[in-house]
């Protein structure tokens, strides 16, 4: 065969390749196995179950089915006919599951921002709670745990702080809610009842703000102000002001401002709420050693008045907000690795409690804020005691009903035997309500609290006294 | 001259033709046996069974895919009949309740989801419609490994359901699938 024989043959082939499977397959294989590098993380493969649980993220506490595979959580979805929830979850409350694999992950204690030991910090910040005054600081009050550190507190002469629980919201009688920058139809509030009254027609949103946020983009009517100046349609709304003032103070058309007055006036039963944060009650600038309870989605508090001497332990799965910059930063478990409580819901009118199951085994070592209290106090309370003490006390009662997520039934309380039973239901997955009380029990009522992600400050400004600053 | 050409151009088009349609395909996929031979067969006539008595939809919704050996213990907590496959089935899965690493036909990439009980309760679609009669077959083919990509030779692909949605008239959309 001669040379120009072979590059002939050659090109002969070159031709048929266009008409054979190789390129377009090659071309198509190779995307797909771009597609899945062997580093990127998956969920693993096998019969899935269905774990029940409750979010414990915010103070709504909805009733959740985290789809698992072996250990592992790989979906969460809202539970049908929650007393609570309504069958609605928060889009955060959908993804929580990746939460505990967040690179802001506190792995280790850390003492001033480097690692340490567990047993050596403990025994330090131990010492110091002994030698000093202390206070624990609750971001989630209404608890069982909330009780066990105001026992805590009482009994070794500290002080518990939390912010101010709600007192419940009659959304059911508002028809109109003048919303102040709250993210009223994304986060705000038990998710589920907002959005069940919002979807029906009957609560319509006028939303004023600063920019466009996704409650803005559906509200009936939104309203975009000058920088500082939302109060101002609330002044407006209650006359107050006039349209002129109100529309040269907030920079938004008269006409504009015209439409939403009538719009409210006709709708009637407004309600004004805001979007700030909850704050938690001033400190005394005395305290030696703070020990923060930032619960499953960390915290964020401005610890500005509070270097007077005085240290911060943060208890909180992740190294953001004030763990970032503690005196000790103590790794709790993330969501859904410990056992945790969902109290009322701030806005709720009714009392309601349920448990949340772990649905996936914390990493080695952690220990929940509570049982690390407990220890630094030489306290004899665990969490477990405190919410077994809860459970009993519900138990005893014979009040309200318990919905078990399982199977969607609904059972009195007087049905269940024993307090053990009660716990085996809440083990299981239900939630306890109590619609025929006529307020609910300050120790059940949760706190507002923000639901952003953990690297977005949110949940509570620590503000030292006011005076001193 | 131009005949020489001719017959080497076609020589080499052909060769490639050849080789690309014919040995292509075997070289990229890579083949393996199933851990057990199943005969779907003899469990539809034998015992009965229907498709979702093994591969059923759970009580909300999610298709629970290939059983686990847990369901194969209902029946054969102990060997039925006298074969050497039984008795190994037997003693080396269902005694210490080691899960069959069977590897899947048809299983997705990680960003397509598919939801059974949408196909079987909405669309009413039979087993067979994607599936063909494998319900039937009596022993159960080699599993075919794209050596690339890692996918199954058998899974559906885009196509399949696009032509499938494309005929009953139905949209999906992007998001219906991926995620």
């Amino acid at each position: 065969m001669t040379r120009r024989e072979l590059l002939t043959l050659g090109l002969g082939a070159a031709a048929a390749v266009p008409l054979t499977p190789v390129p377009w397959k090659l071309l198509d294989d190779s995307s797909k196995w771009t597609q899945n590098w062997n580093w990127i993380p998956r969920p693993p493969r096998g019969e899935p179950s269905v774990k029940y649980s409750s979010c414990t993220l915010c103070s709504a506490g909805c009733g959740i089915a985290a789809r698992c595979v072996g250990t592992s959580v790989i979906g969460i979805a809202p539970v049908a006919d929650h007393p609570v929830s309504k069958g609605v979850l928060c889009p955060l409350a959908f993804g929580a599951h990746q939460l505990p694999f967040h690179p802001a992950r506190l792995t280790c204690p850390l003492r001033h921002g480097r690692p340490a030991r567990i047993e050596e910090v403990t025994a330090e910040i131990a010492g110091r709670v002994k030698a000093g005054r202390f206070a624990i600081v609750d971001e989630r009050p209404g608890r069982a745990v909330s009780e066990a550190y105001q026992r805590i507190a009482a009994a070794n002469g500290g002080a518990y702080i939390a912010p101010v629980a709600g007192n419940g919201l009659p959304l059911e009688d508002v028809r109109t809610i003048v919303s102040l920058g709250a993210p009223v139809l994304e986060s705000w509030g038990t998710p589920g009842r907002v959005l069940e009254l919002w979807g029906s027609g009957r609560l319509a949103v006028v939303q004023v703000e600063e920019s466009l946020s996704k409650t803005g983009a559906l509200a009936a009517k939104s309203l975009i102000v000058r920088q500082g100046s939302g109060s101002k349609i609330s002044e407006l709304l209650a006359g107050r002001v006039g349209i002129s003032a109100a529309s040269e103070a907030t920079g938004v058309a008269q006409e504009k401002l015209a439409d939403v007055v009538q719009f409210v006036k006709e709708r009637g039963a407004m309600i004004s709420v805001a979007g700030e944060q909850p704050q938690i009650a001033i400190l005394d600038g005395e305290i030696d050693t703070l020990l923060i309870d930032h619960g499953p989605l960390g915290g964020s508090l401005s610890r500005g008045a509070l270097r007077r001497g005085g240290v911060i332990v943060s208890l909180s799965p992740y190294r953001a907000g004030v763990a970032a910059a503690a005196d000790y930063a103590i790794p709790t478990p993330a969501f859904g690795e410990a056992l945790e409580e969902a109290p009322t819901p701030w806005d709720a009118m009714s009392p309601s409690y349920a448990l949340a199951p772990p649905l996936r085994g914390a990493p080695a070592g952690l220990t929940t804020p509570c049982d690390f209290i407990a220890k630094v106090t030489v306290s004899g309370e665990t969490q477990e005691s405190a919410i077994e003490r809860r459970v009993e006390r519900l138990h005893a009662a014979k009040r309200g009903v318990v919905f078990a997520f399982r199977d969607r039934t609904v059972k009195a309380m007087s049905e269940f035997k024993t307090a053990a039973d009660l716990r085996k239901a809440f083990d299981a997955g239900a939630c306890w309500t109590d619609r025929e009380a006529k307020e609910t029990p300050a120790e059940f009522r949760g706190a507002r609290s923000g639901r952003k992600a953990i690297d977005v400050p949110l949940l509570a400004m620590l503000r030292g006294n006011e005076n001193d600053s | 001259m131009r005949y020489r050409f001719c017959m080497f151009f076609a020589l080499g088009f052909g060769a490639m033709l050849a080789a690309a349609w014919l040995g292509f395909p075997r070289t990229l996929y890579r083949t393996e046996p199933q851990p057990l031979d199943f005969n779907h067969r003899v469990h539809k006539e034998k015992a009965s069974s229907k498709c979702a008595d093994c591969h059923s939809l759970s009580d909300n919704g999610v298709f629970v895919g290939i059983p686990s050996i847990s369901t194969c213990a209902g029946c054969h907590a102990d060997a039925i009949g006298n074969t050497a496959k039984e008795k190994a089935f037997v003693t080396n899965f269902v005694k210490p309740g080691r899960e069959i690493p069977w590897a899947a036909y048809g299983r997705q990439p990680m960003n397509v989801r598919f939801s059974h009980a949408v196909h079987l309760n909405l669309a009413k679609l039979s087993c067979e419609a994607c599936h063909g009669p494998h319900g039937q077959s009596s022993s159960l083919a080699a599993y075919q490994e794209d050596r690339i990509s890692g996918y199954s030779k058998l899974a559906m692909t885009m196509s399949d359901c696009e032509d499938c949605h494309r005929k009953r008239n139905v949209e999906a959309g992007c998001l219906g699938c991926h995620k």
